[in-house]
């Protein structure tokens, strides 16, 4: 299975018992170079969509370059296109070196990097179709699931087969790192994409309301966690030592914060489900993990700042330890931050809020972003067997990036905290100080203009890191000389060295075998033994996982019975799935805090009850516009939505959301309403056959009522054709939104919207 | 790894590809503030969960308590008859507050003026569905469902909806262009009644 390239080297030298092997660097280029283009496509998107919340005009009327469409984009080209690629060259370039050994595979290496391409085209091209199944970070349907899961597992193979073949006989703590990513990043994704396929390009969650955002939650805070995080601390425990020439601080810092990290993480994920719907003691074990974190994730901060002891004279000089510094100063910054944003009395202000936004961006452009520029500058030159074409330019980029976070996220923080203030503001009568939505977003405007000048100034950096490395690249060898390496291979019968008696005297026995094992001899051991290695972590993320998510699914009362919540109509559930996929989640939340300013100003708090037909959940994480899960309580004009779609000016002066007229010009596909129907009925949603087989019917009748409705509300409208339009569906949901909970009791069976005419 | 100003500190004989690790202890610090977090999980939920401490529910029922106590002491329980809703038209207290709320809730369909859009121009003396102030409190109670006009009942409070129709009453003393007159002219409203001592 080995290279061919490399088999006839892999011969023992005779005299000295030592193999001869050569390191596969041409997959580090390519996913060095995939870095810096994905990159710059997932920025430039940000840009665009940056741009589109300063002046809506961006959003150019067209579906597919709406702002609900492509932040989805954005968001996952930086994670999984620009951080994913950078994670995979770090580990191929790095792990091959602590191994002693090349990559398993090259085949497998090129399966994995062509995969991981198509991929990201997929998602390029699907995103912005509306295609999605609308979780953040997990918008991918399930076709391009299952292919990130082939993708992974290949990546493990390789991984874990060069372990197998390895020549160095303890794991790096930067192999910890990347075993945790591996293992974490599988259990996540699969766990939560588990769908039923409705059609090759739409899905429904198996989970629902509820559940479905614990699930959702569980993994988006562990991407953060385990794609985010542990590898670029992997890749800061390889890069950070080798640029400065440095040893590592502490070794026993790195076990006790590896280990508590991988740990205490994986709780963590309910803190961005505070006040809501969720059960009380899911939210406070999410709070209070997420405090525990605050070191472990530090003893990384400490680890990287500490190594650069007795050589912050080079720091000065050197652009790749400045990237280095800011990136591991950014990671303390926000891994403090994270754990106060998550008591819930600050997330109570901080919620929903761009204080978030800010929040991760810190960590983006600052940790991530940074760590990957770091690494490329010093590894291009090493790769391509050249010098770095312009250390000034370099230089340049740093300073021009570093400026670009610090305009990006000084406003949005200030946006974050005014708009969260002006939110909560009473007058001295107890009236909302703003009541009117647009106002707490018009004032956000020129904050959104210098978020526009910081993340093009971040992005123009990563411009001059391509220009950089292109001409890095031109200067490159004609044929790239192959480092023959030698080592021993690993010896079977090896013994741990005796463990030395404690050093302590005059104490107790216990005293003494705490202060033995406090030597961590016994890790070191585990350090030889990757399988063992490997199922410790498997048992620390599964098991920390399992503590949160058996409780959930299995206690009744943590989404208590609501007796008037029944399934959405056909054409509801049309509409609801436009409503997913035109991405409305981006921008509105459906989920109203028990806080008086928010039900002064949505209407009453949400209820677990009422998202059991929820499939996915639909209660965001960021309000540009106001929360809508009450909307059919507090706004029953189907004229008003009509027009406010076609152009949200038209009714809401200063608005910022994009028109879509589209929904008042393509035609609803009301033949394929049954299949969804079917679908969700087999996910448990109590659809008799009557109605699977009616729904087409169903869909129709109740869409010649929302005509009606809107010809009622407005005769001009009579001559309009808009009753087999897609916005019939949208307003039908809308109009259902959060109505169920004031209904009477249940007397009468098939209660649909006309039952109850869209009010109570 | 032979720089000059290497510190001083024991080395681990292992090494990675030239990476070496110290032996250094872990900071102490770090070790009481790792331990701190999580001995303060106890009492934390020993209070919130096990104890007295308040829950975000019992939180959210004071805050609503807190208000409609500062309603009743400022207005009492008001009743949607036409002389109570005249009584606050000249309220310049309660109608700051109110004009907050019509922007809250009534300027989606009546512009934040009143100028109407797509419900009715209110600043003019055209009403449907009005001809004296306790109908402005019950068009907002039960809405127009027919013509899309949301029911507020349940939503807002009595109290509430006596005072936004006052608001409403008078914001036809300063009619605003805006969209045409719909309905039948009525009436001007009342007088206000006597001054009490």
């Amino acid at each position: 299975m080995a290279s061919d390239a490399a088999a006839p080297a892999l011969q023992a030298v005779p005299d000295t018992g030592l193999e001869r092997f050569v390191y596969d660097d041409a997959i580090a280029r390519k996913f060095a170079l995939a870095t810096i283009v994905w990159g710059i496509v997932g920025m430039t998107v940000g840009v665009l969509i940056a741009l589109q919340l300063a002046l809506p005009w961006f959003n150019l009327e067209l579906p597919w370059l709406t702002f609900g469409r492509l932040r989805p984009l954005h968001t996952n080209a930086v994670i999984f296109a620009f951080a994913g690629n950078a994670i995979f060259a770090a580990v191929y370039y790095s792990s091959q070196r602590l191994l002693k050994a090349r990559m398993f595979s090259d085949a497998l290496s090129n399966v994995h990097f062509w995969g991981w391409q198509a991929i990201i085209v997929g998602a390029a091209i699907t995103l912005p179709l509306g295609i999605t199944q609308s979780k953040e970070y997990a918008e991918l349907e399930w076709p391009l699931d299952i292919a990130i899961a082939a993708v992974w597992i290949v990546f493990a193979i390789n991984f874990f087969g060069t372990v197998a073949r390895r020549r160095e006989r303890h794991l790096y703590v930067a192999l910890w790192f990347y075993i945790a990513t591996i293992i974490a990043i599988a259990v996540l994704h699969i766990f939560n994409n588990l769908v039923l396929p409705v059609t090759a390009l739409k899905s429904y969650s198996l989970y629902a309301g509820v559940q479905d955002a614990f699930m959702q939650w569980w993994y988006g805070h562990n991407a953060v966690a385990f794609f985010l995080t542990t590898p670029f601390l992997g890749l800061m425990y390889y890069f950070l030592p080798k640029a400065a020439n440095r040893p590592v601080f502490s070794y026993k810092l790195s076990i006790l914060h590896f280990w508590s990290l991988v740990f205490i993480y994986i709780w963590a994920g309910p803190h961005h489900l505070h006040y809501t719907a969720v059960p009380a003691w899911l939210s406070t074990l999410g709070m209070l993990f997420s405090l525990m974190l605050w070191m472990p994730s530090w003893g990384g901060m400490i680890n990287g700042l500490l190594t650069l002891r007795g050589a912050w004279h080079r720091v000065a000089e050197d652009p790749i330890l400045k990237f280095f510094v800011v990136a591991v100063t950014f990671y303390g910054m926000s891994t403090f931050e994270g754990p106060v944003l998550s008591i819930k009395s600050v997330n109570a202000l901080s919620h929903y809020t761009d204080w978030t936004i800010a929040h991760v961006h810190a960590g983006a452009l600052g940790w991530v972003g940074f760590m990957i520029f770091g690494m490329l500058y010093w590894m291009m030159p090493r790769l391509l067997q050249t010098e770095l074409f312009s250390r000034r330019l370099m230089s340049i980029h740093f300073w021009i990036a570093t400026i670009g976070i610090l305009l990006y996220i000084i406003p949005i923080y200030a946006a974050g905290l005014t708009q969260g203030l002006m939110w909560r503001a009473f007058d001295a009568s107890g009236m909302l100080a703003y009541g009117d939505f647009i106002e707490t977003v018009t004032r956000l405007l020129p904050f959104y203009w210098i978020r526009v000048i910081g993340g093009t100034l971040y992005l123009a950096g990563g411009v001059l890191a391509l220009v950089n490395v292109y001409l890095t690249w031109r200067r490159r060898p004609a044929t790239y000389a192959e480092n023959v390496q030698e080592a021993a291979p690993l010896l079977p019968d090896y013994q741990d060295p005796p463990v030395p008696p404690s050093r302590l005297t005059g104490v107790l026995d216990f005293a003494k075998t705490l202060d033995v094992l406090g030597q961590a001899k016994w890790h070191r051991r585990w350090e030889r033994l990757p399988l063992r290695f490997t199922i410790w972590v498997i048992i620390a993320v599964v098991s920390a996982s399992l503590f949160e998510i058996i409780p959930t699914f299995i206690i009744r009362s943590n989404v208590p019975t609501i007796a008037t919540v029944t399934p959405y109509t056909p054409l509801e559930l049309a509409g609801r799935d436009l409503y997913v996929s035109e991405g409305c989640y981006n921008c509105h939340s459906q989920m109203i805090r028990p806080m008086r300013h928010e039900t002064e100003r949505y209407g009453e708090f949400s209820k677990a009850g009422e998202f059991i037909y929820d499939r996915p959940f639909q209660w965001g994480s960021r309000r540009i516009g106001p929360d809508l899960h009450r909307i059919g309580q507090t706004n029953s004009s189907v004229v008003w939505h009509v027009r406010h779609f076609n152009r949200p000016t038209d009714t809401s002066p200063g608005s910022i959301m994009p028109p879509y007229p589209w929904l008042l010009e393509e035609d609803l596909d009301f033949a394929a309403i049954p299949a969804r129907v079917r679908a969700m009925a087999t996910l448990g949603a109590p659809y008799d056959d009557a109605i699977i087989e009616n729904a087409e019917a169903d869909a129709r009748r109740q869409a010649a009522e929302i005509f009606a409705r809107l010809v009622g509300e407005d005769e001009t409208y009579g001559d309009s054709d808009l009753a087999d339009r897609k916005v019939v569906a949208i307003v039908a949901y809308l109009l259902r939104l959060g109505t169920d909970i004031t209904k009477p009791p249940p007397d009468d069976t098939g209660e649909t919207l006309a039952a109850s005419g869209g009010t109570p | 790894m032979t720089d000059p100003a290497l510190p001083d500190d024991r080395l681990l004989d292992h090494e990675y590809d030239g990476i070496r690790e110290f032996d250094n202890p872990l900071p102490g610090w770090w070790v009481w503030i790792f331990v701190g977090s999580i001995l303060i999980c106890f009492p934390y939920v020993m209070w919130y969960h096990l104890g007295e401490g308040s829950s975000v529910h019992d939180a959210y029922e004071a805050e609503l308590a807190a208000y409609a106590e500062q309603l009743m002491a400022t207005y009492g329980e008001l009743t949607a008859d036409d002389a109570t809703i005249r009584s606050y038209m000249d309220d310049d207290i309660a109608m700051s507050g109110m004009a907050r709320l019509f922007r809250s809730k009534c300027a989606q369909c009546h512009m934040a003026d009143g100028s109407g859009n797509i419900g009715p121009n209110l600043t003019d003396d055209a009403w449907l569905h009005v001809t004296e102030l306790a109908d402005i409190a019950q068009v907002v109670r039960a809405g127009v469902p027919d013509k899309g006009m949301t029911a507020w009942e349940g939503r807002l409070s009595e109290t509430q909806i006596v005072l936004v129709s006052a608001y409403v009453a008078q914001l036809s003393r300063n009619p605003i262009g805006g969209k045409p007159p719909q309905g039948d002219v009525v009436d001007p409203w009342p007088p206000p009644p006597p001054e009490q001592p």
